[in-house]
């Protein structure tokens, strides 16, 4: 199923995270990797501790970066598609 | 009979003497315990193995649990729990391999069992704090440590570098055997003979020399870790690493196996080290490399 503007997605229950430099680091054990996200995937990442809509994501990430709820779903969605795709998010509807 | 002896800040009994660690009396149990006994010949529920015999040895793990066979037929060895090794040798087994695989692989599983971070790699000591110098077999560790000793850093380690949380979570290298392998035109090129030394059980050409110098008595912070590998290029380079690259290349310098339900209890030593050490990749041309040069990068 693909991630839509209606899909409300959170983190992966007891993901091991840590900053580092300018990124956060994100112990995958679903795919037995290490993840780094830059500081915009931090933010994003942090907001999915908690189940979010994805266009209140938008809404949120326009808002904070002054850019119109279309462009940060042009970047956003398929951002979202590779977590889910690395197992550390899913879509809870 | 057993004695006694000092393993990376433990307290360890041997039912037979080590020249190459430190002895003490103690009357309180150890921290680990080597005894003779039985051991199986597989693990039932291995997780990860390597029955190739490529190293010159097979290996088996599991939760707990490792299982090394030094020879078809010889000597073999269970770690259980990081707290108790157990020796099983017949008229096959020889006494330099037992130690050998003692003072690696299995204090190697000893440690992680215990929840310490273990990295193939050497240390030393420098007034700017510990600096490791991890990468592959055959990569010029000991050599580059046996350089680095000669100009006045102390040793820490040979080949096995332990991590563990010190006071306030800083992470600290944990000082082991005061000696090192060495090929024996390497231990020539910093002045040391190789007459009358203890040969390496499995690698001619190779022995076991006492470090030079000073030896680091306690544990000491660590600054740096360079990862030493070869390259196709003609010059040497060195890049510093950041961010995720940094856990990646810290996991590749792990003293494995180190099992995936391992890694969580690892990850806050994982994430101390690596924002507490720089860390660096050296490459060094394949055909044609000195010392000198990857001790100049390291030591400026």
């Amino acid at each position: 199923m693909s991630i839509e503007l209606s899909s409300r997605i959170v983190r992966l229950e007891n993901q091991m995270s840590a900053p580092m430099d300018n990124e956060i680091v994100i112990l995958n054990m679903a795919k037995d990797n290490f993840i780094g996200l830059d500081d915009i995937g931090r933010f994003i990442w942090e907001l999915l501790a908690e189940p979010y809509c994805v266009d209140e994501l938008c809404n949120s990430l326009s808002w904070k970066f002054e850019a119109t709820p279309r462009q940060i779903a042009a970047d956003l969605l398929p951002f979202l598609e590779e977590l889910k795709e690395e197992g550390l998010i899913r879509i809870e509807n | 009979m057993t004695y006694s002896y000092v393993l990376y800040g433990l307290t360890i009994s041997l039912p037979f003497p080590c020249l190459f660690l430190s002895p003490i009396e103690t009357g309180s149990s150890p921290d680990v315990t080597v005894a003779y006994g039985a051991v199986p010949i597989e693990l039932a529920d291995a997780v990860v193995s390597d029955d190739t015999w490529e190293t010159g040895f097979s290996w088996q793990a599991a939760t707990g649990r490792f299982l090394l066979k030094a020879s078809r037929g010889g000597e073999r060895f269970l770690v259980e729990d990081g707290n108790r090794v157990t020796v099983y040798r017949n008229s096959d087994a020889e006494d330099e391999r037992i130690l050998f695989h003692l003072l690696h692989s299995l204090t190697a599983a000893l440690f992680l069992q215990r929840g310490f971070l273990v990295l193939h790699a050497c240390a030393v000591n420098t007034p700017a704090g510990a600096i490791a110098l991890c990468g592959k077999s055959m990569a010029g560790k000991s050599t580059t440590l046996a350089a680095m000793l000669q100009r006045g850093c102390e040793m820490i380690s040979d080949d096995i570098t332990i991590l563990r949380h010190g006071a306030n979570n800083r992470v600290e290298a944990m000082p082991g055997a005061a000696s090192m392998y060495l090929w024996d035109d390497a231990a020539q090129g910093v002045g040391l003979t190789a007459s009358g030394v203890i040969r390496h059980p499995m690698r001619q050409g190779k022995a076991v020399f006492p470090a030079m110098g000073e030896a680091c008595r306690g544990p000491a912070l660590l600054k740096k870790l360079y990862i030493l590998e070869s390259s196709s290029g003609d010059n040497l380079s060195v890049s510093r690493l950041e961010g995720a690259d940094k856990f990646k290349a810290l996991m590749e310098c792990i003293y494995g196996p180190l099992l995936r339900e391992e890694r969580p209890g690892l990850f806050a030593l994982f994430s101390s080290t690596a924002q507490q050490a720089d860390i660096f990749r050296i490459q060094r041309p394949e055909a044609r490399w000195t010392v000198d040069e990857v001790v100049k990068v390291i030591c400026g």
